[in-house]
């Protein structure tokens, strides 16, 4: 593996975010995030799956910094951004990263233009000249396959994809170096999706992005990323390049997603057997605590000790297999 | 299968199956329709509300009154004429179909003093009825041409005049123009002070919010006659003082409106996007969130208005209104209130007003609501 | 193609909405059959009229709907001629719709177990007890765990795939014979939706319901369709068995549609569909997808392609059927993908 002689842009380590509602004894904490610890390197798509409710927009939306971290650090190409938040680090956060959003409705201010919208990156970064601005957004527009004459008018005469296009040129036209894209695709129709995923693809590469892309379906982010991370219920269960992933998965939980997502192959479909997984009966961590542990290079699985053997066994007989 | 399917195959010339767009790339076609904002879209579905177009211009006709009806005749509201004390309406025209001829009926007159042409000069009785004997003396009930009666056969009050003899009709418009600028007035301030109150509550939130809300319970939990009364004891009457008794709780439901607007649009997708992209606080709440609720503001407003004119009406009519001689709708209602059965048409007029006023804001305020409903949008 | 008995035809239903931009013509000639004991997929994107099309089957459509024209025939009823009274007595005993938001289509203050009763004694048939006895039956057969205790239970208190199967239990509490899926798992996680999927095969199977299944996901489709309908622009573009249309698909839509999902193996580009979906206040003349295929030919743009057949079973509308039209390359990924697909078959 040459992952280790690429360079980590972002470096995530032990973080906790725990929402809290009530007081005294009402109080509730929600450890929505609870100890996830990964690296993106520089120009790689790490995706990042799990059910709804499992912690991946929180984690998302902590990066950049739309939620304060409870503990734990976040390090930006080195600088840590994850401590208390002041002018010069928002500035910071929102130069170099930017969030493209799930709901193509939702995202997108139903008062403004199109050519506002966009634009608004660019006036906060003290682009003064209107004409200037006009012009990259007609330039942005273009790279995201829509035309100036769709500047002015207002988000609610656009389709679902042509919405979430205007969304990726909002957060790009500020040129991000990093990019959380959270579930941009999963409230498209499927013919829609993939003209979105091609399209980030292509601008990943003209502009050098790294992207985090953060969805629920399996198939799409086994498609479009590098490297995979499942979630499952805040914890990081585990973690391996896609191909690997998908070929050898080893923790229960992901052996289940991946039988779970129908595939669009009547042949074999109709008699796939899905694999329940129920974490009261899957382990048993009454003695051994568990942790993230790497099984092969780039492979790791939140386990025990006594799982990460098993684990490991079988690794070690598929590899002499292959 | 019910579905046709054809048998012989359409015979179309070989040139018709030739690729056209092979090279083409397929773009985003521009939109044939026409851009239909925010504004014109609720304007769309507010017209097709007719009780509030109906609304809309009685609003409009009475706020024309209020502006310049007090010149339409010669009198002033102030002027008054002890010679022509509590005058009958008298319409020009109208009075030949017999309504508002200034004719009144005075009761309990003696036969004697009717027949005399000193008291009720000739052809200003009408009508001699209820002959009866009270102690000896013949009494009657008799139908007047009351402007003959007191020799103002030119002139006509179209609603009468007082027990001062001032001119109900310049009363009314002028009493019409101060209650609509009280109310305006006394709703601009509340949206305003609603709208910044709400909008820092909201948006902050958490305990910003918290005491924010809970100084708003506190103000709410003195009763609003008790605060008004002491105000205007204070400032004395008049129309600031009014006005200040009308904003001093007023605000606080707005105050809740816009923190509720506030709390549900400042997580919005788009707010975030916003926050990401490091705009600031002011910003956001101008730009992405402000705008978003003009809906809610524009309707509550509306629905405030009658509710001040009732209020200001109110309180003038239990005698903390204006200072004399400025009338406003609640101070007519009260003097007419104190004559309502020796002449009712002095209480008439101005009840009148402020019935249709009420009932045409709130048809209008509903039909803003409807139009500004966001889940109706694009509907018919 | 006479597989089976035909429980519900639709022939050549049109569906239009007024508003104040123009007529929207949601549906334009849409004819299907369901027989009995199937299960049929309509696959299309938003605003391809399949949703409109099932409302319109079910009766509730919204005021500004209007049937242009068409038949729904069921049990020799014409469902488009039923007065309000009279589909009040089909809705839910002959035919039960679920619907996609589990959470809007339950009452929030309402038991549940009260919410499923309240439809068993529509008939009145049953005394209250039997009622009760038979709901809990129901939770149990849509696989709820202690039925007894649920059924005391407020729909908060239900995660959104035990909501969903609440659904079903109510959709299925009249027995109807035929069940409308109206995108049912698309709000839910996917091991959920696998659930939900299969708890509906089996009672399926169970109580021999002919169902229609609409969905805009292909592995959905595939592993819940026998026969497909491939909708587009508010027409039906393409019809056959599931296999006919994931290994033969011959519109250009179909095609393309199937080429821009990703399964496991996909690797190189995606083939999207380029452009946007028409707009319906302005139906496109000709085949209606013809302005986003690359392949367009003249006459696709003149002429709307009559429904050519492939197979007993397989029919769809494209000119590029026609004996005189160029021969159409498949996407590539599809081409590939179909391969991999048969190879497997083959090995099974």
């Amino acid at each position: 593996m040459q992952i280790d002689s690429r360079q980590p842009i972002l470096e995530v380590e032990n973080l906790r975010v725990v929402f809290a509602s009530g007081r005294g004894r009402k109080r509730i904490q929600v450890n929505a995030v609870d100890g996830v610890s990964f690296e993106i390197y520089q120009g790689e798509t790490f995706g990042l799956v799990g059910e709804s409710g499992c912690g991946k927009t929180t984690l998302g939306r902590t990066i950049v910094r739309l939620y304060s971290p409870t503990s734990g650090t976040i390090r930006f190409r080195g600088r840590d951004v994850s401590g208390p938040m002041t002018k010069e680090l928002r500035q910071y956060i929102t130069d170099n990263m930017a969030m493209i959003f799930q709901d193509p409705v939702e995202s997108l201010n139903p008062r403004m233009t199109v050519q506002e919208i966009i634009e608004e990156g660019l006036k906060v970064r003290g682009i003064k000249d209107p004409e200037v601005r006009q012009e990259m957004v007609f330039d942005i527009l273009s790279k995201v396959g829509l035309t100036r004459e769709h500047a002015s008018r207002f988000p609610h005469e656009f389709s679902g994809g042509q919405r979430q296009r205007i969304g990726i040129a909002r957060a790009l036209i500020v040129k991000p170096s990093f990019v959380i894209a959270d579930e941009p695709v999963s409230a498209l129709d499927v013919s829609v999706q993939a003209q979105i995923i091609n399209l980030m693809n292509d601008l990943k590469s003209t502009l050098g992005l790294t992207i985090m892309f953060i969805a629920h379906d399996l198939s799409v982010v086994k498609y479009f990323s590098d490297r995979v991370g499942v979630m499952y219920y805040g914890k990081l269960v585990e973690l391996a390049d896609s191909g690997e992933l998908y070929r050898n998965p080893l923790h229960p939980y992901t052996r289940s997603l991946l039988s779970a997502i129908p595939q669009p192959n009547p042949l074999t479909e109709r008699h796939r057997e899905t694999i329940s997984y129920d974490p009261a009966t899957a382990h048993d961590y009454s003695a051994e605590k568990p942790s993230l542990r790497e099984v092969c290079p780039g492979h790791f699985v939140y386990c025990s000790e006594s799982e990460f053997e098993r684990y490991f066994d079988r690794q070690q007989t598929r590899a002499s297999m292959a | 299968m019910t579905m046709d399917t054809p048998n012989h195959i359409p015979d179309i010339p070989q040139e018709k199956f030739k690729f056209v767009q092979l090279d083409q790339e397929i773009v985003d076609s521009a939109f044939e329709t026409e851009p239909i904002g925010y504004f014109k879209d609720a304007l769309i579905r507010l017209r097709k509300n007719k009780a509030s177009v109906v609304a809309f211009y009685i609003i409009l006709v009475i706020s024309s009154l209020a502006i310049f009806g007090q010149d339409f005749n010669p009198y002033t509201f102030r002027q008054q004429n002890p010679e022509r004390t509590n005058m009958p309406p008298r319409v020009p025209g109208l009075e030949k179909l017999g309504i508002m001829d200034g004719t009144t009926i005075l009761r309990n007159r003696r036969l004697d003093s009717v027949k005399d042409p000193n008291q009720f000069p000739e052809g200003s009785v009408i009508r001699v009825f209820n002959q009866r004997t009270v102690r000896g003396v013949e009494m009657v009930d008799v139908k007047v041409d009351y402007y003959k009666l007191v020799g103002a056969e030119d002139e006509y009050y179209w609603l009468g005049t007082d027990y001062l003899g001032r001119d109900l009709w310049t009363r009314l418009c002028r009493g019409t123009r101060v209650s609509l600028i009280i109310a305006l007035v006394s709703v601009v301030t509340n949206i305003f002070i609603g709208i910044v109150y709400g909008a820092i509550a909201g948006y902050y939130g958490g305990k910003t919010d918290m005491y924010m809300m809970r100084v708003c319970e506190i103000i709410n939990a003195f009763p609003q006659i008790v605060v008004v009364t002491m105000f205007i004891l204070f400032f004395g009457t008049g129309m600031f003082s009014i006005i200040m008794a009308l904003v001093i709780r007023g605000w606080i439901p707005t105050a809740r409106l816009i923190r509720a607007q506030f709390l549900r649009f400042k997580n919005r997708e788009y707010v975030l996007a916003a926050r990401t992209l490091g705009v600031g606080d002011l910003a956001i709440i101008f730009r992405h969130i402000l705008p978003n609720s003009i809906g809610p503001i524009i309707t509550r407003a509306m629905i405030t208005i009658p509710g001040a004119i009732f209020s200001e009406s109110f309180l003038a009519f239990v005698g903390l209104g204006l200072k004399a001689p400025e009338p406003s709708i609640g101070i007519l209602l009260s003097q007419g209130q104190k004559v309502l059965l020796q002449h009712p048409y002095q209480a008439f007029a101005p009840s009148l007003m402020i019935s249709v006023l009420m009932i045409a804001f709130n048809l209008f305020a509903n039909g803003l609501r409807d139009a500004f409903d966001p889940t109706l949008r694009g509907q018919e | 193609m006479k597989t089976g008995e035909s429980i519900l035809t639709v022939d050549n239903l049109s569906v239009s909405f007024r508003t104040y931009s123009g007529i929207v013509k949601a549906v334009r000639g849409v004819s299907f059959e369901l027989n009995k004991g199937e299960t049929i997929c309509i696959v299309g994107e938003s605003g391809s009229g399949k949703s409109v099309t099932v409302k319109t089957i079910m009766g509730i459509l919204p005021p500004s709907a209007v049937i242009e024209s068409g038949t729904i025939n069921y049990k020799g009823m014409d469902l488009t001629k039923l007065t309000e009274e009279e589909y009040a007595r089909i809705r839910g005993k002959e035919i039960g719709l679920i619907f996609q938001d589990p959470l809007s289509s339950l009452n929030p203050l309402m038991k549940i177990g009260r919410q499923i009763t309240e439809a068993l004694l529509i008939d009145k048939e049953m005394s209250k007890r039997e009622a009760r006895e038979a709901a809990i039956e129901l939770l149990g057969a849509v696989g709820i765990r202690d039925p007894e205790q649920r059924f005391e239970q407020y729909p908060f208190q239900f995660s959104g795939g035990m909501r969903q199967r609440v659904v079903i239990a109510i959709a299925l509490a009249r027995n109807p014979e035929v069940l409308i899926c109206d995108e049912p798992t698309t709000a839910l996680d996917v091991t959920v939706q696998a659930r939900i999927l299969n708890l509906i095969n089996e009672l399926k199977q169970k109580r021999q319901l002919s169902i229609i299944f609409i969905t805009h996901d292909l592995g959905v489709v595939a592993h819940m369709a026998d026969r497909v309908y491939v909708m587009y622009a508010g027409k039906i573009v393409e019809y056959g068995t599931a296999e006919d249309i994931f290994l033969e698909p011959a519109h250009p839509y179909a095609r393309a549609l199937l080429a821009s999902v990703p399964d496991m193996e996909t690797e190189g580009r995606l083939a999207s569909i380029p452009g946007a979906p028409p707009n319906m206040l302005h139906p496109p003349t000709g085949d209606g997808f013809a302005p986003r295929n690359k392949y367009a030919m003249q006459i696709d743009f003149e002429e709307e392609p009559p429904m050519f057949r492939i197979s007993d079973t397989h029919y769809a509308a494209t000119w590029s059927l026609h004996p005189s039209a160029p021969e159409i390359p498949m996407p590539d990924v599809l081409r590939e993908r179909i391969r991999r697909m048969k190879e497997g078959g083959a090995n099974r």
